[in-house]
C-alpha cells in the first residue's frame, strides 16, 4: 500500500480532521503516566510519551461492563435489556506498534470461529489504529520489531522531524485520502529502512520445545518463589483477557477483568482448587502466554510491551523468566503435554 | 566492615550449619533502583545479597508463604511486622532467624520513626537515622477543608484497578480468604466504580488498624500510583493517642483492637462518647 | 450471530426433591417461548449456564434429552451461592438459561457399538441424558448394548428414581445395575462401590465404549477395571467439571492446557486426558 510524508503541521491538521467525524482517541498525559483519552485537538505525545499506563486492550475490553440490565418486579417476569452495541466512530492515534499487535492475539479470543463477543466486535470494527513508532526501547521493553505493522491500519515513523506514513489497510487508506499529502520520497523510504534494518537484537520469546517438556520440573516452585499473586502483570498486559461474571444488586450482569493469579479464580464453589498455590498459578501464566496460546493461534502472547516488567512490585522480571525457563534443564520433565 | 558484608558472613554462616533453609534478603533488581527478594538456599550464593537504596519491599510477607526454617534479613519496617505476625499467632518466632540491620534506604518513608529493627536474634548496626516522629502531613491535610480531603480520597481511589498489589504485598493482609472475594453473601461490587473501589481501600484500611506499620509497601506496589498512606497514618495516630500503642513494637504489649479493656475508648462505637 | 451473553428465559415448572437430605434437587424448566425453545438445539452431553437475577450464573450438565421438546432439566446439588439461591425457587419463577454449551457426549463414535455407562451420586445427569436419548425408539437401533452401573452410598440419593425404577428396570433393551455402598434394609440391587460391581457385571469387550461420570474417586478406581475388562482410553469417555463463567471459551478459568473444558470439553477420551496436564 502506498506511503506517504507529512511534515510537522500536517499530521495535526490531519487529526484535526479526523476528529471531525470520529471520536480521536491519544495518549494523554495524567499525573501518574499517560493515558488514552479524548485528543484535545491540539498537542501531540511529548518526548516523554514512552507507552500508556494502562494497555490499549482496555478500549475494545473494558476493565468493566455491563452486559446485561434487568428489572425483578414482584409477581412479573422479570425485564431484561441487552446493553445497546456500541457505534461511535473513533480513531486511536499515538498507540505502540506493541500494543496495536496485542489486539490481533485479542480477536483470536473475542472474535472466534464459534462466539463472537459483539461488544468487542463492535468497538473493533469502528476503530481505526493509528500507531506511532517508538525511536528506542524502553528498559523494560522487549518488542520483536519497533516498525511491526501487526494490528494497525496506519503506521507513521518519524524520521528527521517529519512524519513517514505507511498505509497498511483500505481503512487506512479511506481514512488518508484526498487529503493531500506528497507520496513519500525514496530518501525518507530509505531512512525508515536503515533504522528497520538496524534494530538492536532483543530477547527471543520463543521457549514453546522447552515447554513442552518442562510441566512438572521444579523450576517453577522456584521462580514463583517471589511472586506475591496480585493482578499487576496481568491486567497491564496488553494480551490478558481473563473475566469475571458477576451481579451486581444494582440490576446489572457485569464482566470485570480477572486474573489466573488470583487464588479464587479457579476455586470451585465445593473448596476444590485445581491451582491451589502460586506454582501452579505462575505456570498457568506463562504456559498460556508461551506455550497454550501459540498452540492454539500460532502466536505468542506477549508483545514486550514490558508493562508487567516496570509494574511488578517484587520485580519479577518475565524476560528473566524465559531466560530462566530456556537454561532449564528437562530432565525432570513429562513430555505428556 | 560494611554492613552488607556482615549480612553476607551471617547468612553463610547460618546456611552452612545448617540452622535454616533459606535466608530471604535482595538482590539486584532488573530496573533501575529497584531491589528484588531473593532467595539464598546456597551458601555461595550469598554474594548476590545487597543492603542499599532500593530495598525496600517488606519482607516479612515472605515468611508465611514458606514452611522452611527461614532466616530474613530485616529493617524497622519488617521486625515491626514480624512482631505483628508472631503477636497474632501467623508465625512461630522459633521457626525465623532475624538478622537486623538499619533500613538502608535514603529517599522513601520520610516519616518513618523506626528504621531500626525493634527485634533481632543478630543486630547488625548500620547507620542509624533520625527519628522523625512527627504527624505533621496529617496536621495539614485536616486543615483542609472537608471538600478538598474527600476530593483527594476519591481521586486516589477512582484510579484504582482492583490488582489488590497494595493488599497481597502488606504483610498485615494475610486472610486466606479477603472479603472482596466472598460470595456468600458477596460484600462489594467487581467493578472499578469509586462506589467499589472505596468499600475495598476503606474497608482495608480500617481491618489493618493497629496492625499496619506504616512501611508503605501499598503505596510503592501500586502500578497507578494510588497513594491513601494518609488514611493509613491518620488510622495509627489515632491508635497511638487512644490506646497509647504503636504497632510492632514488641513481643509483649497486646495488639490494641485484638484486646479488650473496660476502659478503652470508644467514642466512634454506635452510642459511644461523641468525639471532638 | 446471537449475543452469547444473553440467557433463555424459562419457568420453572417443577422442582424434585431428589435427596433425604433436600441437598439434591431436580428442577423441570419450559420455555418462555416456542421459538426459544426451537431455537435450543442440544445433545446429551451438553450444558447450560443458569443464572438467578442479582445472584449470577453456574453451568449444569443438561439432565433432559432433546426427545423431551420444550423443556430442560437439571439436578441441582447445594453448594454455593447460586446453587443456594436455586434451591429456593417455586414453581413459576423465572429463570435465564444459556446455551446449550459444550461438545456432549461423542453420538457418532457410540453409534454402533456396545455402551458401557457408567455413573456414580449426582453425576448421573448427563449420563441420563444419554441412556433417554438412546432408548428413544427412533435412535435405538443405532446403538448396541448398553449397560448401565449407577451407584450411589444409600437408596435415598439416587437421582430420577421413579423413572429408573419404574421404567429403566423393566425395559429388555438397557441392563441396569444400581448398586449401593452398603446393604441396606429393602433393597434387592446391588451392593458394593462402582468399581466393584462393574468388575462383577460388565463383560469384557474389545470394541465397546465406556461412559463414566461421578466423583473423583469413583473414577480413579473404575479405570483400571474398564482396562482390566479390556477397554483401551480412546474407547472411555468422561465428562469434566470445572469452575466456568462465560462458557464460550473467552474468560480463561478453565483450561486444561490448551483445551477449554467448556468449548472443547466437557466430554473427553481418557486418551485425550493422558495427553493433557493433570490440573483439574
Amino acid at each position: 500500500m502506498s506511503k506517504y510524508i507529512m511534515f510537522g503541521e500536517e499530521l495535526l491538521q490531519w487529526l484535526q480532521n479526523l476528529a471531525k467525524e470520529s471520536k480521536v482517541l491519544a495518549p494523554v498525559k495524567e499525573e501518574y503516566g499517560y493515558t488514552f483519552a479524548e485528543w484535545d485537538k491540539k498537542s501531540l505525545p511529548g518526548d516523554d510519551y514512552r507507552n500508556t499506563l494502562k494497555p490499549p486492550k482496555d478500549l475494545f475490553f473494558p476493565q468493566h461492563e455491563t452486559l446485561l440490565k434487568y428489572e425483578k418486579i414482584k409477581g412479573e417476569n422479570p425485564l431484561v435489556e441487552v446493553p445497546d452495541i456500541p457505534e461511535d466512530k473513533r480513531v486511536i492515534f499515538g498507540i505502540r506498534p506493541c500494543d496495536a499487535s496485542s489486539l490481533v492475539l485479542l480477536d483470536n479470543i473475542f472474535m472466534g470461529e464459534d462466539y463472537v463477543d459483539p461488544y468487542y466486535e463492535a468497538r473493533r470494527s469502528n476503530t481505526l489504529i493509528v500507531s506511532l513508532v517508538c525511536r528506542t526501547r524502553g528498559k523494560s521493553c522487549f518488542c520483536e520489531d519497533l516498525f511491526s505493522t501487526k494490528g494497525s491500519d496506519i503506521l507513521i515513523i518519524k524520521v528527521d522531524g517529519n512524519y513517514l506514513v505507511e498505509i497498511l489497510t483500505y481503512r487506512g487508506e479511506a481514512a488518508f485520502k484526498g487529503i493531500g499529502s506528497k507520496e513519500a520520497d525514496e530518501k525518507i523510504v530509505k531512512k525508515a529502512d536503515k533504522l528497520k534494518r538496524t534494530q538492536e537484537e532483543v530477547l527471543d520469546k520463543d521457549i514453546f520445545e522447552k515447554l513442552r517438556t518442562i510441566y512438572d520440573n521444579p523450576i517453577w516452585k522456584q521462580l514463583q518463589e517471589k511472586c506475591v499473586n496480585c493482578g499487576v502483570c496481568t491486567f497491564l498486559c496488553p494480551t490478558c483477557h481473563c473475566f469475571d461474571i458477576t451481579d451486581d444488586k444494582r440490576g446489572k450482569k457485569v464482566r470485570s477483568w480477572d486474573s489466573c493469579m488470583f487464588a479464587s479464580f479457579t476455586k470451585q464453589a465445593s473448596g476444590h482448587n485445581p491451582r491451589p498455590t502460586g506454582t501452579e498459578r505462575l505456570r498457568q501464566r506463562i504456559m498460556h502466554k508461551f506455550y497454550y496460546f501459540p498452540e492454539k493461534y500460532h502466536d505468542i502472547a506477549c508483545v514486550g510491551c514490558g508493562r508487567c516488567v516496570e509494574k511488578c512490585p517484587v520485580n519479577l522480571d518475565i524476560r528473566q523468566v524465559i531466560e530462566k525457563i530456556r537454561g532449564c534443564l528437562d530432565e525432570k520433565s513429562l513430555s505428556a503435554i | 566492615m560494611s554492613v552488607l558484608n556482615d549480612i553476607k558472613l551471617k547468612a553463610k554462616e547460618l546456611l552452612e550449619k545448617g540452622d535454616v533453609d533459606v535466608v530471604i534478603g535482595y538482590a539486584k533488581g532488573t530496573l533501575n533502583g529497584k531491589c528484588t527478594p531473593y532467595f539464598v538456599r546456597n551458601a555461595n550464593d550469598v554474594e548476590n545479597l545487597v543492603w542499599e537504596n532500593g530495598c525496600d519491599i517488606n519482607l516479612a510477607n515472605y515468611l508465611l508463604k514458606i514452611s522452611d526454617k527461614a532466616a530474613v534479613i530485616a529493617k524497622g519496617c519488617d521486625t515491626r511486622s514480624i512482631v505483628n505476625l508472631v503477636k497474632e499467632n501467623q508465625l512461630d518466632r522459633e521457626r525465623v532467624v532475624i538478622i537486623g540491620a538499619s533500613c538502608p534506604s535514603t529517599e522513601s518513608c520520610q516519616k518513618c520513626n523506626h528504621p531500626d529493627p525493634v527485634i533481632a536474634d543478630v543486630f547488625l548496626q548500620g547507620e542509624t537515622k533520625v527519628n522523625n516522629d512527627d504527624f505533621s502531613d496529617l496536621e495539614s491535610f485536616s486543615k483542609l477543608p472537608s471538600e478538598e480531603r474527600r476530593n483527594y480520597i476519591y481521586k486516589e481511589v477512582s484510579k484504582c484497578i482492583r490488582c489488590y498489589a497494595c493488599r497481597n504485598v502488606c504483610p498485615a493482609c494475610y486472610c486466606k480468604e479477603c472479603f472482596v472475594e466472598e460470595n456468600l453473601p458477596a460484600w462489594i461490587g467487581k467493578t472499578t466504580n469509586t462506589s467499589d473501589n472505596m468499600i475495598f481501600h476503606l474497608t482495608r484500611a480500617i481491618h489493618v488498624a493497629g496492625r499496619c506499620v506504616g512501611c508503605g509497601e501499598c503505596v510503592r506496589a501500586c502500578p497507578m500510583g494510588v497513594d491513601l498512606s494518609i488514611l493509613n497514618r491518620k488510622i495509627m495516630k489515632d491508635v497511638k493517642e487512644l490506646f497509647n500503642v504503636e504497632s510492632g513494637l514488641d513481643l509483649d504489649t497486646k495488639l490494641p483492637l485484638n484486646d479488650y479493656k473496660e476502659d478503652d475508648p470508644q467514642y466512634f462505637l454506635i452510642g459511644g462518647e461523641k468525639c471532638e | 450471530m446471537k449475543n452469547p451473553y444473553q440467557p433463555y428465559e424459562m419457568k420453572v415448572e417443577e422442582i424434585i426433591t431428589e435427596s433425604p437430605e433436600k441437598d439434591l434437587k431436580t428442577f423441570y424448566l419450559s420455555f418462555v417461548t416456542d421459538q426459544d425453545a426451537d431455537n435450543f438445539n442440544y445433545i446429551p452431553g451438553q450444558f447450560a449456564e443458569i443464572s438467578i437475577l442479582g445472584i449470577g450464573e453456574a453451568p449444569f450438565g443438561i439432565a433432559s434429552a432433546p426427545c423431551e421438546k420444550g423443556m430442560l432439566s437439571f439436578s441441582v446439588k447445594k453448594v454455593g451461592s447460586l446453587t443456594g439461591a436455586l434451591h429456593e425457587l417455586e414453581k413459576g419463577d423465572i429463570v435465564g438459561v444459556r446455551g446449550p454449551l459444550g461438545n456432549g457426549w461423542p453420538i457418532n463414535q457410540l453409534k454402533g457399538k456396545d455402551l458401557v455407562v457408567i455413573g456414580g451420586g449426582f453425576a448421573f445427569t448427563t449420563l441420563r441424558s444419554l441412556v433417554k436419548y438412546i432408548i428413544e425408539p427412533k435412535n435405538r437401533q443405532d446403538f448396541g448394548n448398553v449397560d448401565i452401573v449407577y451407584g450411589n452410598r444409600n437408596p435415598g440419593q439416587i437421582l430420577y428414581k421413579k423413572e429408573l425404577i419404574e421404567d429403566w428396570m423393566n425395559r429388555d433393551d438397557i441392563n441396569i445395575y444400581l448398586t449401593i455402598d452398603k446393604p441396606s434394609e429393602g433393597w434387592k440391587y446391588q451392593v458394593g462401590f462402582v468399581p466393584q460391581v462393574t468388575e462383577k457385571v460388565i463383560k469384557p469387550s474389545q470394541n465397546a465404549i465406556a461412559l463414566v461420570c461421578g466423583p473423583p474417586v469413583m473414577i480413579k478406581f473404575t479405570l483400571p477395571v474398564l482396562k482390566k475388562l479390556g477397554f483401551t482410553s480412546d474407547r472411555i469417555y468422561t465428562s469434566l467439571e470445572m469452575k466456568m463463567k462465560c462458557g464460550i471459551g473467552m474468560c480463561g478459568r478453565c483450561n486444561i492446557g490448551s483445551k477449554y473444558v467448556c468449548k472443547d470439553g466437557p466430554v473427553f477420551s481418557m486418551a485425550e486426558l493422558e495427553k493433557l496436564p493433570s490440573e483439574y
